[in-house]
């Protein structure tokens, strides 16, 4: 589908998952700048846990060199993954050359060569998680190259290399553009990622040294977790890491526990010809050079090295390739498109906002914003989280146990061992110091310790003298759901209200409804549980923002006798839970409303039991909620279309138009055209000027 | 008085600004008076013409609304295209357009469009949030 400059992107349409020479090719244009065709052989991306991330492939290599002309190039995992997409395509990482479309981390493309006549560096970016796609080329002279030869360091390396650096994007690049003479045999190409603290290293073995073999070139896994480098056993991948900072440990396969600083460390067994890598500590912490040589020349491959091939930021990348020297630094404000010399105008830098559209100009002045923006999500109540709720200790000494948990006492068990202490003995009636007794649906139970349950400074035992025990619960947190997103439909008015209702359905909350700038969001939200009286409180949101809140209850209280009872009504408990199967760890939520007619039929056996007087102590009422659905829904209705088709017709548009409420300069092409009281000058007479208004009034065809 | 016209034929609508013009044909013709430029009428010598359009007089464009021949005179009623004529005092100005067919907003409302009264309804299901229970009690 081809993508235009200014399109919004719609995660489920826009993007897809599935790699084809087709489906995820998407498109940047700029007037007179990259057209479709150009951009539709290069760009591949594709959305994974909700964002977009990016390669290339490169359309001009050889296509009888048998391998796909396509994204695999740079995507070894797709290779080897029986054609499934790779998880972790964002820290794949490339060579830039000459005419070829390169991807970068955080979903960066660029391109270097000349795109309908204009020479330089493309720039094309994703802001992260805004979905949105710019493209910028340096006119600046931001890119400036200079000539390299073998005999400079750099192994079969000569001609032209590339560097940019600025204060958002730096970044050295050398080029491997005649790749020929040595390095020979069995190549490596080392990447070394540092993410989040980590630094990586990959290797890959091409199968030997050609022109074509490097376009054959398969970058490395080092974009794998750590974890799953470490599982890895594709034979030609060797993923390596060790750690930056002050630790400054080595670790990896072929070389542990060295410290950082004119180290060596070649990756064997693999390539005939070893190869080197140095990390030179620079200032004793944590900023590391890296350099390195193949084989045994003793040539350093990397000789090119500014100030901005240092490792300094934790959230850099280090791209280190044996045969062509690939430094990359880019520090945290990456995402921000070089505006300078830019197309694009008007975009925010703000990572955490969007960027209005109606505000972003391309050069020719003319908004680029392709259709309108839909109703926006007022400002304010940004999310914050729901407080713990913290028990032990507090709240006059109330303890909550769970119980009837593997390992754990049972209600049986309480009243079991309740039953035998005298009361004339001890004083009490340890009953009175049960104040609560409840059933939770949701219970999401943060902090706790299993130990002896203690009744009144009593420890709780069973017939054969061991103490009871229950998990005593220090705070409880809230429960994380996700409703999904709402997809537009028809994407014009009719997605929003009236025309479209957007219901919610919460467990324990019931029905509610949704505005409808809702449309198109995520819609998640957040339930807390009060372990005191068993409401919940669920916050809702529409992406970052909160959109309702409701509440209800998931709990209902189990009855029990709160006077003297003595092991009689104990044992009537006992007896009634007994009958409702609660001996169990818990309870199937589908049986919690069988569980509340249950224990409503205990209580009455508890009240006909005692005949002294015994009062029962808990609602059930409030837990009625419990009985109903118990995932969370959204229920989205919506006006079936007149024609039976989504779009508004063509001719429709044609014959009277859309909405529009727009200041406009009237330009031949722009169809049909409505004014209410046109403002209309010129030597016309005053019969024709009111044609011409009445004219369009109806609506003029520009 | 005698002028040159071209007579032409056109289909595009009526309300169209502009208009593709062809069969061009120039002719001779005389003014019929008393002559109201928005709604001239033309004679000229001969029968029927294949013809719905006409420029050139009075700086202006017509629709040939109707042709009545008399002795061999062939008489050209014609009427003002007035938006047509005008275009050049059109296109450039700025207006606020109501509706429009290229730059509308399609979200905004239009109550021109017709809604049906029958819905479908679509649901998603998102988290369970519970699928067992949790047995507390509170002691003091």
């Amino acid at each position: 589908m081809p993508f235009t400059l200014g399109q919004k992107f719609n995660e489920n349409t826009d993007w897809e998952f599935t790699v084809s020479n087709e489906t995820i090719a998407e498109m940047v244009q700029v007037d007179g700048g990259i057209t479709e065709s150009d951009i539709a052989e290069y760009c591949y991306s594709a959305l994974v846990d909700k964002r977009v991330y990016a390669m290339l492939a490169e359309s001009s290599r050889p296509s009888n060199d048998g391998l796909y002309p396509w994204a695999t190039d740079y995507c070894p995992a797709y290779n080897t993954n029986n054609g499934a997409f790779p998880s972790r395509v964002e820290m794949n990482t490339s060579v830039l050359e000459s005419n070829k479309v390169t991807c970068y981390q955080r979903n960066i493309l660029t391109y270097y060569g000349t795109i309908g006549g204009k020479t330089g560096h493309f720039l094309v970016m994703d802001i992260k998680d805004i979905k949105k796609w710019y493209i910028d080329y340096d006119t600046t002279g931001k890119f400036s190259s200079l000539n390299v030869s073998s005999t400079e360091g750099f192994p079969g390396i000569s001609g032209t290399i590339y560097k940019y650096s600025d204060s958002e994007v730096k970044y050295a690049i050398v080029k491997p553009y005649n790749a020929t003479g040595s390095p020979t045999g069995s190549l490596r190409v080392l990447n070394i990622l540092d993410n989040s603290g980590n630094l990586w290293i990959g290797a890959l073995n091409p199968s030997a040294n050609s022109r074509e073999l490097i376009s054959n070139q398969k970058l490395s896994h080092a974009a794998w977790t750590r974890d799953y480098a470490a599982a890895d056993t594709y034979n030609t991948y060797y993923s390596r890491y060790i750690y930056q900072g002050e630790s400054t440990a080595l670790q990896g396969w072929c070389h542990f526990n060295e410290t950082v600083g004119d180290n060596e460390f070649p990756l064997s067994p693999g390539p005939t010809t070893p190869f080197y890598c140095y990390l030179e500590d620079i200032d004793g912490f944590n900023i590391v050079r890296v350099s390195g040589q193949y084989g045994n020349s003793q040539n350093p491959f990397i000789t090119y090295c500014e100030q901005g091939c240092f490792f300094k930021d934790l959230n850099a990348v280090h791209t280190v390739q044996s045969w062509a020297g690939f430094l990359f630094l880019a520090n945290n404000t990456l995402y921000k498109p070089i505006i300078e010399g830019g197309i694009i105008i008007g975009y925010t830098d703000d990572m955490d906002k969007t960027s209005d559209w109606d505000e972003m100009t391309n050069v020719t002045g003319n908004n680029i914003s392709p259709v309108p923006p839909a109703p926006s999500a007022p400002t304010g109540d940004v999310e914050t989280d729901m407080p713990l709720a913290y028990i032990g200790g507090s709240a006059g000494m109330v303890s909550f146990i769970k119980i009837n948990a593997s390992g754990l006492a049972s209600a049986d068990d309480i009243a079991e061992s309740i039953s035998r202490f005298d009361i004339t003995t001890i004083g009490k009636d340890l009953l009175r110091n049960f104040v609560a007794f409840k059933c939770y649906a949701v219970l999401n139970i943060d902090d706790s310790v299993v130990r002896d349950i203690k009744v009144a400074g009593r420890t709780l035992k069973d017939e054969d003298d061991n103490a009871l025990q229950g998990e005593y619960i220090g705070s409880v947190a809230p429960v994380d759901f996700t409703a999904g997103t709402v997809d537009h439909l028809y994407n014009d008015f009719r997605d929003y209200a009236p025309y479209t209702r957007i219901q919610m359905y919460v467990p324990f909350c019931g029905w509610f409804d949704l505005p409808s700038w809702c449309m198109g969001k995520e819609i998640t939200g957040t339930m807390f549980t009060d372990i005191y009286n068993g409401t919940v409180k669920a916050v809702i949101y529409a992406s970052r923002t909160v959109v309702a809140e409701v509440g209800g209850c998931c709990a209902f209280d189990i009855p029990f006798a709160a006077e003297s009872t003595g092991m009689k009504a104990g044992a009537v408990i006992s007896s009634a839970l007994s009958t409702i199967a609660m001996t169990g760890a818990t309870v199937a939520a589908p049986n919690i409303a069988t569980g509340i007619a249950a224990v409503s039929s205990a209580a009455n056996l508890v009240s006909a039991a005692n005949s002294n007087g015994t009062t029962l102590k808990g609602v059930m009422g409030d837990g009625s909620n419990i009985s109903g659905l118990h995932h969370v829904y959204i229920k989205t209705t919506r006006p079936k279309a007149p024609n039976g088709k989504k779009n508004i017709p063509e001719q429709y548009k044609h014959d009277f138009g859309i909405p529009c409420f727009k200041q406009l300069k009237l330009t031949a092409g722009d169809g049909f055209t409505q004014i209410g009281d046109a403002n209309i000058t010129g030597s016309m007479t005053d019969r024709e000027k009111q044609m011409i208004i009445d004219g369009f009034r109806h609506g003029l065809i520009l | 008085m005698s002028i040159k016209v071209k007579t032409c034929k056109t289909t595009a609508e009526y309300f169209a600004v502009t208009k593709t013009l062809t069969n061009e044909v120039e002719h001779t013709v005389s003014i019929v008076y008393p002559c109201d430029i928005l709604n001239p009428t033309f004679s000229l010598k001969g029968g029927y013409i294949d013809a719905n359009y006409l420029t050139g007089p009075f700086g202006r464009k017509y629709w040939i609304t109707n042709q009545t021949i008399d002795k061999g005179i062939n008489y050209l009623h014609c009427t003002v295209d007035a938006w047509s004529s005008w275009s050049g005092d059109i296109y450039g100005t700025e207006q606020f357009v109501t509706r429009s067919e290229k730059h509308g907003n399609p979200n905004l409302n239009d109550i021109s469009y017709p809604s049906t009264s029958d819905i479908s309804s679509q649901v998603q299901r998102g988290t369970l949030l519970t699928q067992r229970a949790t047995y507390v009690i509170g002691v003091i």
